[in-house]
């Protein structure tokens, strides 16, 4: 018994150090991936970052989802749309915008008592280019607006950047950058908060095989300035281009990022892909489902 | 003011009812009031006073508040308990629907105290005028009118007894004193006839028709009609009712000569020469006068009574006109009434007396009245004055109550049509108590040989001449008692002999009622009390010096042979007296003394002050404590009671049992020690005190003694009972006053039951219950408690939702519940588990935390609850 405590105590003091890490990140929708393929590989949005993506083949891809985010935990209604465009072999613009959207919920206050109701959201504005500066090597920068609006008179916002760079050699893409470089947020009481600012490095690998197969992996890990990593792994087996399966996991440490394992299922035909993706896992994050359908050439 | 009516009032009393023959020795009183006045006719401690419009309003207030003898005037309070008040009432209650018209006519400032029977009324009196405010005052004097018959409407009857108290404005003795003549001689026999020529009488009348001679040949007729056939008119019946209405026989009305055992007294024949005019009701049939008095004289009627006059144009005609061809019809019945054809008598008088009223036109001539044979009868008002209406001169012979409209109750009371009873003024009501005396006095000394001018003599020769002021002008007041009495020469017989009994300077007499030779018993006795033996044999009974102590007592209706009381007060202590009784009659006769008696006052002791609680008591501040006080003289005499309160803590209270009562309330005075101090004093000065030894304590604010627990009620109709003093309490021990207030209001019914507060549950909510108790001082201690009523089945409170330092969460009564919170990222932040009820919940320290979206998941038991919070 007693040590059954002792083992409690120590996890719930691992916790709480990392609940308060997390806890003082500001804006942590905005580490949320959008895109369903990214996120069925276990969220290595690095991977798929501009400039990445401006040393592979695709002239344009353009995607909407809607996201079941977080049934067990701030379950919202995510919905998000983003265009990627490679205007020329040099140089590439992408943009996105994203909603996230909780239920109507009744306001209680300090002494319990019912005060109307109310429907927080959060709102993503993403604006990129991406440069490539030689046949291997590229770099792109992505300029957010985030915003958070609470409540009647409670609305926060911050701007920030993602600045990567990416390098190609045979089959493999590697990058790396810092994201959410940006801003702070200033609560009520004065107390200001840090975006999620962290160094990223990505890499991914693509391998085809016999004609009809091919297989993609990817990783990717992120150190938070504020404390914390997370690292994602993922990999993606595609049929005849036709048909894809998407496995991946996140692991979050004290990190504004939850772990995660993730599966995801997708279709692609003429251009035209739909793609699913679904989490299990941690408390919160579990039973996430997301859909998304996209164009690509 | 007060005290010269009441001076005005004894002397009245003297002239009126005891000493019409003291004459000239009543007349100047030098001795103090109290030692002549007649206290047997009033009742002892009853006063009538009226009073202010300004004590008036504070009387009323505190009569509202139930201080009945304890006011907040100072002087009324000391006067009161200086004459033994026991009660305070109004002398006309509150009348309801018709008060405002009783407060108009100023009937609201008339009270009846009642005091101490022992005082000497005349001390009371000079006491109560004592107090600012009072305007009026006087004894209440016995009514014995009530006594002398059963017939319920007598008490109103105040033109045959009027003791002053029917209403404010009745004086008494403006009557015609015909109980004494009740109790004495007469109440009228059937051999005498008296006519009445005037409407008819209402024969069927249950209080007339034993006394009504039928309509025939020989007995009453219709002069109007020529037939026998006699109408009943309103006038008439009036009319006849004051001459003959039967007594004691328990209904309506009392008549003057109405008999004395139920059965009727004189015999009334109804001579109709006014007949109710169905074609004009304003002016009735008539005629048949001469021939309706002249059919009565020769049917056996002696006294022929005419409540009619003739008519003129105006008071200048009417001074040129007569009796004109009546004068022939009177002159027939004065001469020829009572007597067969041939002269002889044969009724109870020879020849016949005509009564006429003198009219109603305030002028000063009146026909036939003014007629000289005729007796002319003009009218009084209930208070001595001539009424508004009535003729007035030289000419007329007596003054009788004809009554005033312009008083409440003022008119004169008789029958009317149909068995039933109405007040009328006029004349004409006045006129039949002269005609309803003379058939008394026809009826006491009819017989051979009496004659109408004997009746004349007495009828005239009794009547009252001091009681109406020569501007009255309608002559002396009729006097029945003066009338039967008049002529009396032989004094009553002397007391044979007297004892007396001594206390203190008290001395109580009794003795035998005597007879007297010609007015069967003494009128009244006068007794006497002197330090000088041979002063006191020697003295001039109609002329008294003042300082002979004596008092006069009324015979009243006390037979010849019994024996009566009366007591002479006021006397020197511890002296020799030497005491006699004088009997007097009516005319003034008295007889000689009584044996004389020597007796010795005895000595004057200080007033006595009593109480089983004698102090020092200590009261503490809410307490109130009450110490009764026996206060009285030994000796009898009137004691006037001051009391110094020491502090405003001490009230002193005159009980209706007599008793003094001090109340000590420790609220009314700061902490101390304090004397209250009782001084009485009898009415010749010799003093006692007492002094009360009281301390008041501390008071010691309430206290605050425990919290109750907050409460969590599951559903509606619950219910608590709460102790309150268990949670506030007083050190004193004082009953505290309990208030409670909620907030919000509706979620819990509260009800106070003595100390306990009943809790019952109306809705879901949180509300703030506090109990203040409050002590007598207005010191104060609250304390607070929650109320909780909350659906079981209902979620979690998670609050507030817009978080900005700690979030609760809590799910009603007592319980372990695990909480999980999330990020918009999806990363949990906060999992655990906790033991938490709805007055102490979780509390989640978010300060730290960024502003966003947040997920909690709150499981309980079998519940998961999941909502959205936000960090600002």
């Amino acid at each position: 018994m007693k040590k059954t405590f002792a083992i409690f105590s120590v996890a719930l003091a691992c916790f709480t150090l990392r609940a308060q890490d997390a806890a003082s990140v500001a804006m942590p929708f905005s580490v949320v991936p959008r895109n369903v393929s990214t996120l069925a590989k276990g969220g290595v949005t690095s991977a798929e970052a501009a400039a990445v993506r401006l040393l592979g083949d695709a002239g344009l891809d353009v995607n909407a989802s809607w996201f079941s985010w977080a049934p067990q935990g701030v379950s919202s209604n995510n919905i998000n749309v983003d265009a990627y465009a490679k205007l020329s072999q040099r140089f590439s613009l992408d943009a996105q915008f994203a909603l996230d959207m909780s239920p109507n919920a009744v306001i209680f206050t300090d002494d319990g008592s019912k005060k109307g109701t109310f429907a927080p959201k959060d709102m993503l504005i993403k604006l990129g280019a991406a440069y490539r500066i030689t046949p291997e090597l590229s770099a792109g920068v992505d300029l957010k607006f985030m915003n958070s609006t609470l409540a009647a008179k409670n609305s926060y916002s911050a701007v920030g950047a993602d600045i990567m760079a990416a390098y190609s050699f045979g089959g493999a893409k590697l990058a790396a950058g810092v994201t959410s470089l940006g801003t702070s947020v200033k609560a009520s009481d004065g107390t200001t908060f840090a975006l999620p600012t962290a160094a990223t490095v990505a890499g991914k690998y693509n391998l085809s095989f016999a004609q009809k197969h091919s297989l993609e992996a990817a990783a990717q890990v992120d150190y938070f300035f504020k404390g914390g990593v997370r690292a994602g792994v993922g990999a993606e087996y595609g049929f005849n281009d036709l048909v894809f399966a998407r496995v991946g996991y996140s692991l979050g440490l004290k990190s504004p990022v939850p772990t995660y394992l993730s599966v995801g299922l997708g279709a692609k035909f003429s251009g035209i892909c739909i793609n699913a993706a679904y989490l299990v896992g941690s408390a919160a994050i579990a039973n996430t489902l997301a859909i998304g359908a996209g164009y690509t050439f | 003011m007060t005290k010269k009516f009441f001076y005005s009032a004894a002397l009245a009393c003297l002239l009126f009812c005891a000493c019409e023959s003291l004459e000239e020795d009543v007349e100047v009183p030098v001795t103090p009031q109290e030692d002549v006045v007649n206290e047997t006719s009033l009742i002892p401690g009853q006063m009538i006073i009226e009073l202010s419009d300004e004590l008036v309003e504070q009387l009323e207030a505190d009569l509202a508040q139930g201080n009945f003898v304890q006011t907040k005037s100072g002087a009324v309070n000391s006067v009161f308990q200086g004459i033994g008040a026991t009660k305070v009432e109004r002398l006309y209650p509150d009348a309801g629907e018709w008060e405002p018209r009783h407060r108009e006519a100023g009937l609201h400032k008339w009270y009846r105290i009642t005091y101490d029977p022992s005082l000497p009324q005349t001390k009371a009196v000079r006491s109560i005028d004592e107090i600012p405010g009072v305007v009026y005052s006087e004894p209440v004097r016995r009514v014995k009118s009530t006594a002398t018959f059963n017939d319920p409407k007598l008490p109103e009857q105040w033109h045959y007894y009027n003791n002053g108290t029917l209403t404010a404005k009745h004086k008494a003795g403006c009557d015609i004193n015909v109980v004494p003549v009740w109790e004495r001689y007469t109440g009228g026999t059937s051999n005498v006839i008296v006519s009445v020529e005037d409407g008819g009488i209402d024969l069927e009348h249950e209080d007339l028709a034993a006394v009504c001679m039928k309509g025939g040949a020989n007995g009453s007729k219709n002069f109007v009609t020529g037939s026998y056939q006699i109408s009943a008119h309103s006038h008439g019946t009036h009319v006849a009712g004051t001459i003959g209405a039967i007594n004691n026989n328990g209904k309506g009305v009392s008549g003057i000569a109405g008999g004395l055992d139920g059965k009727g007294g004189v015999t009334l024949m109804s001579c109709q020469v006014f007949q109710h005019n169905p074609d004009d009701p304003k002016h009735d049939l008539s005629g048949g006068f001469h021939e309706a008095m002249v059919w009565a004289a020769d049917h056996g009627a002696v006294i022929s009574q005419n409540s009619w006059s003739n008519v003129y144009d105006s008071e200048e005609d009417a001074k040129r006109g007569s009796a004109g061809s009546m004068s022939s019809a009177i002159d027939y019945f004065i001469k020829y009434a009572g007597t067969d054809a041939n002269g002889y008598q044969t009724g109870p008088m020879k020849g016949g007396v005509v009564i006429f009223a003198a009219g109603n036109e305030a002028w000063s001539i009146g026909w036939p009245a003014a007629y000289e044979p005729v007796i002319a009868v003009g009218s009084v008002a209930p208070d001595y004055t001539r009424a508004y209406y009535s003729n007035y001169g030289s000419w007329i012979d007596l003054a009788a109550p004809g009554g005033s409209a312009y008083y409440e109750k003022g008119e004169v009371l008789s029958t009317s049509p149909d068995n039933s009873y109405t007040w009328a003024q006029g004349t004409s009501m006045a006129c039949p108590h002269v005609s309803g005396v003379a058939a008394l006095l026809v009826s006491y000394y009819g017989g051979a040989g009496f004659t109408n001018e004997m009746l004349t003599t007495r009828l005239l020769g009794g009547a009252n001449r001091k009681a109406l002021s020569s501007a009255t002008n309608i002559g002396p007041l009729l006097d029945a008692m003066g009338a039967f009495s008049y002529g009396s020469s032989a004094p009553p017989e002397a007391p044979s002999s007297h004892s007396v009994n001594v206390h203190s300077n008290f001395l109580d007499f009794s003795w035998k009622v005597t007879s007297d030779p010609d007015d069967f018993k003494a009128y009244g006795f006068i007794i006497l009390a002197s330090k000088d033996e041979a002063y006191l044999r020697n003295l001039d009974l109609r002329n008294i010096p003042s300082d002979i102590a004596r008092k006069s007592v009324e015979t009243g209706s006390a037979k010849v042979g019994s024996l009566i009381e009366g007591t002479i007060s006021g006397l020197d202590f511890e002296t020799d007296y030497y005491t006699a009784v004088a009997a007097y009659d009516y005319s003034n006769n008295f007889s000689a003394l009584s044996p004389v008696v020597r007796v010795h006052t005895g000595p004057n002791l200080a007033p006595v002050i009593v109480t089983e609680t004698p102090g020092p008591v200590q009261v503490k501040s809410h307490e109130t404590l009450n110490i009764e006080f026996d206060i009285y003289d030994p000796d009898g005499h009137g004691i006037n009671v001051f009391f110094t309160p020491g502090s405003n803590a001490a009230v002193n209270t005159l009980l209706p049992s007599g008793k003094y009562r001090v109340t000590i309330s420790g609220k009314d005075a700061d902490a101390g020690t304090y004397y209250a101090v009782y001084t009485v004093t009898d009415e010749f000065g010799l003093s006692s005190s007492f002094t009360l030894r009281y301390q008041i304590m501390e008071n010691h604010p309430p206290q605050a003694v425990s919290n109750p627990e907050n409460l969590i009620f599951t559903s509606m109709a619950q219910k608590k009972a709460l102790n309150m003093e268990n949670y506030v309490s007083d050190p004193d021990g004082e009953q505290l006053t309990y208030t409670f207030h909620m907030n919000p209001v509706g979620l819990v019914h509260l009800n106070q039951v003595e100390n306990t507060l009943n809790l019952t549950t109306l809705d879901y909510g949180l509300a703030r219950v506090s109990i203040t108790g409050t002590d007598i001082k207005g010191e104060k201690a609250t304390i607070s408690f929650n109320v909780l009523i909350r659906d079981p089945e209902s979620d979690p409170d998670v609050y507030p939702t817009q978080v900005k330092d700690y979030l609760s969460i809590s799910d009603g009564e007592e319980k372990a519940i695990s909480i999980t919170i999330s990020n918009s990222a999806g990363t949990v932040l906060y999992a655990g588990s906790v033991t938490c009820d709805a007055f102490d919940p979780a509390r989640i320290d978010m300060s730290n935390w960024a502003p966003g979206r947040y997920g909690v998941v709150v499981v309980s038991g079998s519940k998961t609850f999941k909502t959205t919070v936000v960090k600002v």
